[in-house]
């Protein structure tokens, strides 16, 4: 069944992207039919189908054939691509850690008037999708005059959509500070932002940080949606290729594995940052 | 004039009156150890002493800093806090922090006093409770003795007038117990005014000027603890010495 999609009509591999068979080759082809392989599944209504399948691909374990020779060319482009997205990862990241500290603590003391507000933001972020964010960001605002180039909207869109998140992982974070550590503080004179900012935010965001590199990591991942508003990040250059070059598989496999590389090294990166910036201690 | 005055204490848990009209008096140099069964209200006492409980009436004063009920405001709490130490059960070091990393971080951020400069009271601290190559160490690569210690010289290096030590020992293997009571007993004799709640009666006979008995919520009874374990006056503290044995 499956391997009679589109194969019945014969139009089909002349349409099919990736398959730049000439009129002769198919031709060609055709002449030097092979038997069809024994039905196997017992139904015979199918082996017209199966026919014409091995008419255009002689060995149907070899369906496709991968072409890669168009990388060379477009390596540039592929490669700004990733600094785009890396840059969008790494501003995006850093703002919105930022904003989810400050909202975090402003959640948890309820400081007004932003505890209130960081209600709001964040539960509107959260419960709307990243795609509509950015839309209401690039599309909405200009209706109120602020008028965004596609990359400061995308960049601020990520900014708050991962603000919102981590807003309330790392007050998950400051939450589960030990009471016996305030109070210690409290006993030594400490006023409440001095225990914020040097007993509770170093043990919180290393409590959290795993949590925060994976929702950074899937920051990352979402910033292919920016493509939309025409950013010129990964996503946007693989649609740019494939629509040149018509290998939609193999453009998009190969950015695949960019986004995965891209995600490891990411969540490397976090690692360290844990690792030197938060701990701060030499060996366990 | 007595270092550390409280008149009329008075706190409730909800229902529960724990304090019912505490007034204790302590020199410069005592060491006061409070005793009573378990609900008793020594600790919650002691807990008042810095704020870190709030009081529903009655007066704190320590050497000039004053915690009234209308007016336990964050400032007048500060100034009472760094008049008073307080050394905990459950150590509570900063585990992010190094020994040596606790001991400066109050000095410094409440202080604002100069790094180098903390760094050597820190030293010195660390020093004086037994533990000066474990300035780098961490919380979780010490013992609990160790951890002890460190949290009497983070306490310390605040330089209070008085220093609050609620069961600091009871948290801790037996075998670690006395390398504790030992840095007390040190500071005893150095004449730090001391305050204390604890299990260790043997401990608070020997280092105590004054040993106090709190049986519901009220001081029931106190004076010199020799003779206090000599001739207890009331039935109350006669069986709560009888039940230690």
């Amino acid at each position: 069944m499956r391997r009679c999609r589109g194969i019945c009509d014969p139009e089909a591999p002349l349409t099919t992207p990736g398959l730049p068979l000439s009129g002769e080759e198919t031709t060609d082809r055709l002449l030097h039919r092979q038997p069809p392989p024994p039905d196997k599944g017992g139904l015979g209504g199918l082996n017209y189908c199966t026919d014409t399948f091995v008419a255009i691909h002689p060995d149907p374990t070899m369906s496709y054939q991968f072409d890669f020779t168009f990388v060379p060319d477009y390596a540039g482009m592929l490669a700004q691509g990733v600094a785009y997205t890396v840059g969008l990862t790494v501003v995006g990241g850093t703002l919105g850690i930022g904003i989810g500290i400050a909202g975090a603590i402003s959640r948890l003391w309820n400081v007004r008037p932003f505890g209130e507000l960081y209600r709001y933001y964040v539960e509107l972020f959260r419960n709307t999708p990243f795609l509509v964010q950015l839309f209401l960001i690039f599309f909405g605002l200009p209706s109120l005059g602020i008028k965004l180039e596609a990359w400061q909207a995308a960049i601020l869109a990520m900014v708050l959509n991962l603000g919102a998140y981590s807003t309330e992982i790392i007050r998950a974070g400051l939450q589960a500070t030990p009471r016996g550590q305030l109070e210690a503080a409290d006993s030594l004179a400490f006023t409440r932002w001095q225990i914020f900012l040097h007993v509770m935010l170093r043990p919180a965001l290393r409590k959290v940080w795993p949590a925060l590199s994976s929702q950074v990591v899937i920051t990352m991942l979402g910033s292919s949606v920016c493509s939309q508003i025409s950013t010129e990040e990964l996503t946007f250059v693989a649609n740019f290729i494939q629509s040149r070059n018509f290998r939609a598989f193999e453009t998009y496999f190969l950015t695949t594995g960019m986004y995965f590389a891209l995600a490891l090294l990411i969540r490397q990166a976090m690692h360290f940052i844990g690792r030197y910036l938060i701990v701060r201690r030499p060996s366990r | 004039m007595p270092l550390v005055s409280t008149n009329r204490l008075h706190k409730f848990f909800g229902k529960n009156h724990v304090l019912r009209g505490i007034k204790l008096d302590v020199e410069e140099g005592e060491v006061v150890t409070i005793v009573g069964r378990s609900g008793s209200g020594k600790s919650t006492l002691l807990r008042t002493l810095n704020g870190l409980e709030s009081i529903d009436d009655g007066i704190i004063e320590v050497d000039g800093a004053k915690l009234e009920v209308d007016c336990a405001d964050a400032a007048s709490l500060r100034a009472l806090r760094l008049k008073v130490g307080m050394v905990f059960q459950q150590f509570n070091l900063f585990p992010h922090l190094s020994a040596g990393q606790n001991v400066m971080l109050a000095p410094q951020v409440v202080k604002g006093t100069a790094k180098n400069e903390t760094e050597d009271i820190a030293r010195r601290m660390l020093e004086r409770v037994g533990l000066a190559e474990k300035f780098d160490a961490f919380p979780d690569q010490l013992s609990g003795g160790q951890q002890q210690r460190v949290a009497i010289a983070r306490a310390l290096a605040m330089s209070p007038k008085v220093l609050l030590c609620d069961e600091i020992t009871s948290a801790l293997d037996p075998e670690l117990v006395n390398e504790v009571l030992g840095v007390v007993r040190q500071l005893a004799s150095e004449g730090m005014t001391l305050i204390m709640v604890t299990h260790e009666m043997r401990f608070a006979r020997e280092v105590s000027d004054k040993l106090v008995f709190m049986h519901e919520g009220k001081i029931h009874e106190s004076g010199d603890p020799q003779a206090m374990f000599a001739r207890p006056e009331t039935p109350e503290f006669a069986s709560f010495i009888g039940s230690l044995n």
